[in-house]
């Protein structure tokens, strides 16, 4: 039996045009498969990389079924080898920087801060509303020729944060550094190590302060590379674990004589963030930056919340009229949240941490 | 579920293998590809399909009733219903925090208290989208230049995924015929497809995406930092970035659509070689633009008043489609700008035909033409972008004054804007001959080149770059 089909759209070429050949849908579908195929196999790398860092599951599980094999295959080849070379050539290390671009930021020049002194002697200890802080003497004075380097790291509310922070900071006597990475956090070091990367850029950058804003993702369990995930149900062994990295961090990033800036989490509307989570990481940050020398706490709860908790609308717009802060995904800020969290933040700045400009 | 994903790229493989083994049994296939379409749409919140079904519900019932009464205030009536229906729905999700939040604001400037509840309404993603394919179903109907269509093909022309998230708007009788005829499963226009799916994708992928970190997002994140130079090129950057952006996802729809054997029709045709703000509109996002001129320019009066009435009625269109954008002056000012764009130009137009002047031809006098109206689309954009009013106004004084060094402004920069740009004038045999090409080779050497292409294009492209932050770890 015969199908009937709609006239041909293309059976004549019109005055000009290239002539088109087409194909049957059995063809079709055999290049889609071959193009998958040789895509897998190049990209294997990439692609088992991303499944890895997919939430624990039944999907990730099915995903790596997949690749793995894949992977095993692309090795065997060398098409692994081809892919990651030409990843290179791209400006890319494939296993570096998951949430980066091609656009490197340039290194600092200049000589790096005055480094910190160990335990108390070298500062003096302050208490504020968000606790009791040992600060360093302020930082130099910039000049034009060497201003003040202040690098933002963290999740995507350090992307966000950072740009806030542009906002205020606009001046050419202050080098602003974004390294905030999308998708990351503290949880997975075997997918994004921040650990090295604040080392990295303490190296690189030489900042006078570094703000630091993490959690976002990391209300899940607690990857140890070549060990068993810790539940985030296990309060008690999740908090000692995530209280150990995040004092690891601060003292990596005061190491070079950095001064920072531990920026808190903010009430969230989402139950994947909810506000037990976000204050149990709050008291980690808290109670650990008032352990390390040079670290300052804010509390950027205490600036979102209405009512005990979450609010889209706040009076952060000029003359205070209520403007929305935060996105529907009722997780991240609006810029206008971000810009208002950034002002915040240069005046702890300014207060605490001695910046100058 | 969006294109430029893995996710996708299995799910259009199931698809495309279930559209043609159903392609023979008309009424399991329809069934197919709506339950297909609604796990596409389900796939970025499954509670909003209901407002998807809804939508469906409000159009079809509108347009049965609009055809089946026979008054012609009740068709009237039931047209405007339905219209309104689907205006509740987008005015709810869409706008009623921004006019919420405004009447907030002006109460409490009078020293009055809060009117409404200031809530947070989450935008369900493409609901312009089908909300205005949902009006133009039941105005044509109201109109005669369509009849309404059985239920099932209306579900299917309504989710059909292609369009479903970003266009193109396409009408009802574009479309259902196309869903009521089988499809030939011999002639499908696989070197098109391929060109405008890999074409997005680069253009989705790598160049937007560049151009928006390399120095869109730094640039208009914090303007005063910036020098002239940097801000300038920032906008250009933009400027492509945003067609780059719209014009890859559309490229890819339409693609897509062409695998499946559909035409929709085409949202974009070079609009930076355009010499005027009507020939930008008759480029640029193509189905909107004869979206509002059949739905909203006509309705209000069109061309057919005085002079003064035939501005106003540009004017108030163009802002329209500004709020269509979303809810915030930035878009409102990019909409009365290009409004006037518009009407100053048929002032123009007009006074040339009464004076005998013809329009220039001569190269020189075009490219001059082309110049100014991309210095004039961009002024809009930086509109567009910006986000207040006032920052657009700084960065505005700062192109002026603001004169420095410009370490964001690199070769790499330049380049993706030439290339955004250049390729506009680009003649259209170059691709029609690239698509021939390619629909010569074998269906290994096809998908070969495809997946080499495709490895070229995730490398260069962000990675880890996900919508939702929770669901990458």
């Amino acid at each position: 039996m015969s199908i009937q089909t709609r006239p041909r759209a293309n059976a004549t070429t019109p005055a000009g045009e290239v002539p088109r050949r087409m194909a049957p849908a059995g063809k079709v579908l055999a290049t889609m498969l071959v193009c998958l195929l040789v895509w897998g196999l190049l990209d294997a790398r990439s692609l088992k990389r991303s499944a890895d860092a997919s939430p624990i599951g039944a999907r990730r599980t099915a995903a790596l079924a997949v690749l793995d094999p894949l992977y095993l295959v692309s090795r065997y080849t060398g098409l692994d080898a081809l892919g990651t070379r030409g990843s290179e050539a791209l400006g890319r290390n494939p296993n570096q920087e998951p949430g980066g671009s091609i656009s490197i930021p340039p290194a600092a020049t200049g000589a790096p801060p005055a480094p910190l002194q160990s335990g108390r002697r070298g500062g003096h200890r302050v208490q504020t509303a968000e606790g009791s802080f040992i600060l360093p003497p302020p930082v130099r004075e910039p000049t034009l020729k060497e201003p003040e380097r202040v690098v933002v790291v963290g999740d995507s509310f350090a992307l966000g944060l950072g740009l806030g922070v542009a906002r205020v900071l606009d001046t050419p006597l202050v080098h602003l550094v974004q390294q905030g990475r999308e998708a990351t956090g503290l949880a997975r070091p075997d997918y994004f190590n921040w650990l090295a990367q604040v080392r990295a850029d303490v190296q690189r950058f030489k900042p006078d302060i570094i703000v630091a804003m993490f959690g976002g993702n990391d209300f899940q369990s607690l990857v140890v590379p070549g060990g068993v995930p810790i539940p985030r149900s296990d309060v008690a062994a999740w908090s000692e674990l995530y209280r150990k990295r995040v004092a690891a961090v601060m003292r990596t990033a005061t190491a070079g004589g950095a001064r920072v800036e531990w920026v808190g989490l903010p009430p969230s509307r989402s139950p994947v963030l909810p506000d037990a989570a976000v204050h149990r990481m709050n008291d980690i940050y808290q109670s650990e930056a008032s352990l390390v020398p040079g670290v300052v706490y804010l509390d950027s709860w205490q600036f979102f919340a209405r009512n005990g908790g979450y609010a889209a609308y706040l009076p952060i717009g000029a003359g205070g009229k209520m403007t929305q802060a935060r996105e529907s995904d009722g997780v991240h800020f609006t810029f206008a949240g971000y810009a208002y969290l950034g002002r915040q933040v240069v005046a702890l700045m300014h207060s605490l941490l001695g910046l100058k400009t | 579920m969006l294109f430029p994903t893995t996710d996708f790229a299995i799910f259009f493989v199931l698809v495309f293998l279930g559209h043609w083994l159903l392609n023979p049994h008309p009424t399991r296939w329809k069934l197919f590809m709506t339950a297909a379409s609604y796990v596409f749409y389900a796939w970025w919140d499954p509670r909003l399909v209901w407002l998807l079904a809804a939508s469906t519900l409000i159009s079809q019932t509108g347009a049965l009733a609009v055809a089946r009464v026979r008054t012609p205030k009740g068709r009237r009536g039931a047209m405007i219903a339905a219209v309104g229906g689907q205006l509740a729905l987008l005015g709810w999700f869409k706008y009623y925090g921004f006019f919420a939040v405004s009447f907030d604001n002006l109460l409490r400037s009078v020293g009055l208290g809060s009117a409404f509840p200031l809530l947070q309404v989450t935008l369900p993603v493409g609901i312009s989208f089908y909300t205005f394919m949902g009006i133009s179903y039941v105005v044509d109907v109201y109109r005669g230049d369509t009849q309404p269509a059985p239920w099932l093909d209306f579900f299917v022309y309504q989710s059909f995924f292609p369009h479903l998230i970003a266009g193109p708007i396409v009408r009802a009788r574009e479309l259902v015929p196309q869903i009521q005829e089988r499809r030939d499963p011999r002639r499908i226009d696989v070197g098109r497809a391929a060109y405008l799916i890999w074409g997005g994708l680069f253009k989705k992928v790598v160049l937007s995406s560049f151009l928006a970190s390399a120095i869109v997002d730094p640039v208009f994140g914090a303007p005063r930092a910036h020098s002239s130079l940097e801000i300038l090129i920032a906008v250009y950057a933009y400027a492509v970035q945003i067609y780059a952006d719209f014009s890859g996802y559309t490229d890819i729809a339409i693609g897509i659509a062409l695998l499946l054997g559909f035409t929709l029709p085409q949202n974009f045709n070079c609009p930076y070689a355009a010499t005027s703000a009507q020939d930008f509109w008759r480029r640029w996002h193509m189905t909107l633009s004869r979206w509002l001129r059949d739905y909203l320019y006509i309705p209000l009066g069109g061309s057919r008043g005085s002079n003064a009435q035939t501005y106003r009625n540009l004017i108030f269109t163009m802002v329209l489609g500004g709020l269509w954008h979303g809810a915030a002056w930035t878009f409102v000012a990019w909409g009365l700008l290009h409004g006037i764009g518009l009407a100053v130009g048929k002032y123009r137009r007009d006074r040339r035909a009464r004076l005998g002047i013809a329009e220039p031809t001569d190269p020189l006098r075009v490219g001059l033409q082309r110049f100014w109206t991309f210095q004039f689309v961009c002024l809009g954009w930086l509109l567009f972008r910006a986000d207040s009013i006032a920052t657009a106004a700084v960065m505005l004084w700062r192109i002026l004054t603001a004169w420095g060094p410009a370490p964001l402004v690199t070769p790499l920069v330049l380049l993706a804007i030439a290339l955004g740009i250049g390729t506009q004038y680009v003649p259209r045999r170059f691709p029609q001959r690239v698509e021939a090409s390619f629909a010569q080779l074998t269906a290994a050497a096809q998908g070969a080149a495809l997946g080499v292409t495709l490895m070229v294009i995730t490398t260069l492209g962000p990675q880890g770059v996900a919508p939702f932050i929770y669901f990458r770890f």
